[in-house]
């Protein structure tokens, strides 16, 4: 009885390691077969690359710590991290709410000879982006000023924009904004400062851009 | 001791059934990779199943599956599949060993059922069912032998468990090399080098001087294939050769018609410069390409296929079944309408649609440009909703009047004095016929266009700056040839195309 039981756990093994071979073999060839993977995609033709991209990895690399209240707060969708890694910049910002303001600003409805929106969506860039908290901060006087004064708002908005995207361990030290001006980047990890702003969650991949969400506004040491 | 080993027979009998079965079906899904890999299709049973199935499977489930599973869906179907076959060759087994006519038939049943399901598949072709055939055949001469083994004698366990090692050994061998004889028939990439292209009956006239500016930072006239933006729902790129490729034309149609890429070839073959536009452009974005395109006229065989009158809408399906709907009145209104193989003198990248792909001028790609195109239905808008349409976008689409500054770079830094504003505008099927640039809001300044080439084409075009120093915001628009401005209102790509006048912020020291 042993002997016969242990026969066929012998040949019980040799078949499994068969089946196990067979089911490997065939994933890798599946896609071949008329498959309508048609539902999974953004509800947007996005381009194929930037969605594959970000399905793995928009949330890795991410320092700050407020991202991980930002991601529960804003689990999906297009105001998510990885909804925004789907879209350029501007309308990335515009899908999260904690960045009301700082769209207004870039899109000509704080002031309408200001619109940074093809702009910004239109480069490689890594933005600064101050939360609607930070613009709160800012005195009624200075924004009743910058709605009318369109070359310091331009100023000001461009003073959070460095050419070229720079990801957290590459975005400490001095870096020459698009403004002209420098910001000085310290700390690493979670504790990155922007000329002594913190970052509230930084890394945030967008289509064309890498983001810093910062909890003041920026001054370029010649505003006036 | 005899009526011990008897009474152990018994006892042990489902059991040998079970693994009989179980071997059995392991086997002949080995020797039908094997036919499969002889006949160089992908029509293995459990491929042509889990096809069939996905193909009836309802659209919520689908859904549901592919948000449980991600990218896995298909692993974990395929091992539904293989778990549900085990389940019913261990059955079979069992049963064959008490009612050895009833296990027999159900064993070639499996094997005629996942014949059906080959039948059934949009790519068929009478040799599909073959190795599914095999397997049925397989599968009652490995259970019976089996079934033999044990039956009577006196070292009957030994010969059984002998018997049933070399069936599994045997399943394993040809499963192996079943499935790399497939991936080798199957291989795009040698497809791809084997294909010959063509000479067109009607090459396309080359590029009249002055069609390209030659000003540093524009876009090159013509796309590189690999630089050409691609924007689909394929996850993985399907994997079609030109020897599987197949194109079914009907529907609302006099006639159907099933062409092979042989048939495709022996067609006049003809080649057109066309500008293609994805609707989820941006303002200023960069989804916008232009080949030259060699490839067989659709409207041709439209007619020739007989196209009923009330027909408007012509719905092209991709092999791993995304459906896109074009306008029958588009494709037949002389327009550059094409089954295109090749741009720009190279066969289509895999991910581009190899090995044929359709290609309209003047309509968005979500509308137009089916890639892996294998099923064009003739039908109407108001029968179907293709893919993007059921996601609320616009059934009808045509590209809007747009321009675009390439050069100088948003937020770029450049020297004052002389600088060439420039960049490419597209109306296509309309033309270009005038380009103007402003700054900072002040009056508009004509550029000057590159030479017309076609109207399926964009235009480059370039406008000398006196740049004085400071921050300066620089727009441009377009007109079409009817004389018609681009619109100024702002419009995102959802539901129909983008909007509206591109304005650049550069800084001029």
């Amino acid at each position: 009885m042993n002997t016969s039981i242990r026969r066929i756990l012998v040949a019980g093994v040799a078949l499994s390691t068969t089946i196990g071979l067979a089911a490997c073999g065939s994933d890798s060839e599946s896609d071949t077969a008329s498959e309508p993977m048609d539902t999974s995609m953004a509800a947007t033709p996005s381009t194929a690359g930037e969605s594959m991209d970000s399905s793995g990895g928009a949330m890795t690399g991410l320092v700050g710590s407020g991202c991980a209240a930002y991601a529960e707060a804003n689990p999906d969708g297009a105001g998510s991290v990885e909804g925004m890694s789907a879209d350029p910049v501007a309308t990335a910002a515009s899908n999260n709410p904690m960045l009301k303001t700082l769209t207004m600003a870039v899109s000509g409805e704080l002031n309408k000879k200001v619109n940074l929106v093809d702009t910004l969506n239109g480069g490689e860039f890594t933005v600064f982006a101050p939360v609607d908290d930070a613009f709160a901060e800012v005195p009624a006087k200075t924004i009743d000023t910058l709605k009318k004064d369109d070359k310091l708002l331009t100023q000001i908005l461009t003073y959070h924009v460095v050419a070229g995207e720079l990801s957290p361990d590459q975005v400490a030290g001095e870096q020459t904004t698009v403004e002209g001006g420098t910001v000085d980047v310290t700390g690493s990890g979670d504790d990155l400062k922007v000329n002594g702003a913190n970052v509230v969650c930084g890394g945030v991949k967008t289509a064309n851009a890498t983001v810093y969400l910062i909890d003041q506004v920026l001054m370029p040491a010649d505003a006036k | 001791m005899t009526k011990q080993s008897d009474q152990e027979k018994a006892e042990l009998r489902p059991v040998r059934g079970a693994l009989s079965g179980l071997v059995t079906a392991a086997l002949a899904l080995g020797v039908a990779e094997l036919a499969a890999g002889a006949i160089g299709r992908s029509v293995a049973p459990a491929i042509v199943v889990g096809g069939a199935a996905i193909d009836r499977t309802p659209r919520w489930l689908k859904e549901f599956a592919i948000e449980q599973f991600g990218e896995k869906d298909k692993i974990v179907l395929l091992s539904g599949i293989f778990v549900t076959v085990a389940l019913l060759a261990a059955v079979i087994g069992v049963i064959a060993t008490r009612w050895r006519r009833i296990g027999l038939t159900g064993a070639a049943c499996l094997g005629l059922i996942a014949a059906l399901a080959a039948a059934t598949r949009p790519q068929f072709e009478p040799i599909d069912v073959v190795p599914s055939l095999v397997a049925a055949v397989v599968a009652v001469l490995g259970l019976a032998w089996l079934l033999s083994l044990t039956a009577v004698g006196h070292s009957a366990g030994r010969r059984a468990v002998l018997g049933t090692s070399l069936l599994a050994l045997a399943a394993m061998a040809t499963g192996v090399a079943g499935r790399q004889i497939q991936n080798l028939r199957t291989d795009v990439a040698a497809s791809r080098r084997a294909l010959r292209l063509p000479r067109p009956a009607l090459p396309a006239a080359s590029l009249p001087e002055g069609a390209e500016l030659n000003v540093p930072g524009v876009s090159s006239f013509y796309t590189k294939p690999a630089d050409f933006y691609r924007v689909d729902t394929a996850l993985s790129v399907p994997k079609l050769t030109t020897d599987e490729w197949k194109l079914r034309i009907h529907g609302m149609v006099g006639e159907e018609l099933t062409l092979s890429f042989d048939d495709l070839l022996a067609r006049p073959i003809v080649e057109h410069d066309i500008t293609m536009t994805c609707v989820s452009n941006e303002v200023g974005g960069g989804l916008v390409g232009t080949a030259r395109w060699l490839g067989v006229e659709l409207a041709p065989l439209l007619r020739e296929v007989g196209v009923d009158a009330k027909s408007d809408q012509l719905v092209g399906t991709s092999v791993d079944g995304m459906t896109i709907g074009t306008p029958v009145s588009a494709v037949l209104d002389g327009r550059s309408a094409l089954l295109a193989i090749a741009m720009n003198g190279e066969p289509l990248l895999p991910e581009h649609g190899f090995p044929c792909r359709m290609v309209v001028a003047g309509l968005y790609g979500y509308v137009s440009a089916t890639k892996w195109l294998v099923d064009l239905e003739l039908s109407r808008f108001d029968a179907f909703d293709p893919y993007w349409v059921r996601r609320g976008w616009d059934q009808q689409a045509p590209i809007k009047t747009s321009s675009r500054i390439d050069t100088p770079r948003p937020l770029s830094r450049v020297k004052a004095g002389r600088i060439a504003v420039a960049g490419v505008a597209w109306a296509q099927h309309r033309g270009i016929s005038q380009v103007q640039v402003r700054v900072d809001g002040g009056a508009w300044q004509e550029a000057r266009l590159s030479a017309e080439v076609n109207d399926d084409l964009w235009r480059q075009w370039v406008w000398e700056w006196d740049a004085p120093s400071g921050s300066h915001t620089l727009q441009v628009r377009a007109a079409d040839s009817s004389g018609e401005i681009q619109t100024e209102d702002r419009a995102e790509p959802f539901p129909n195309g983008s909007s509206g006048w591109q304005s650049v912020l550069v800084t001029v020291e």
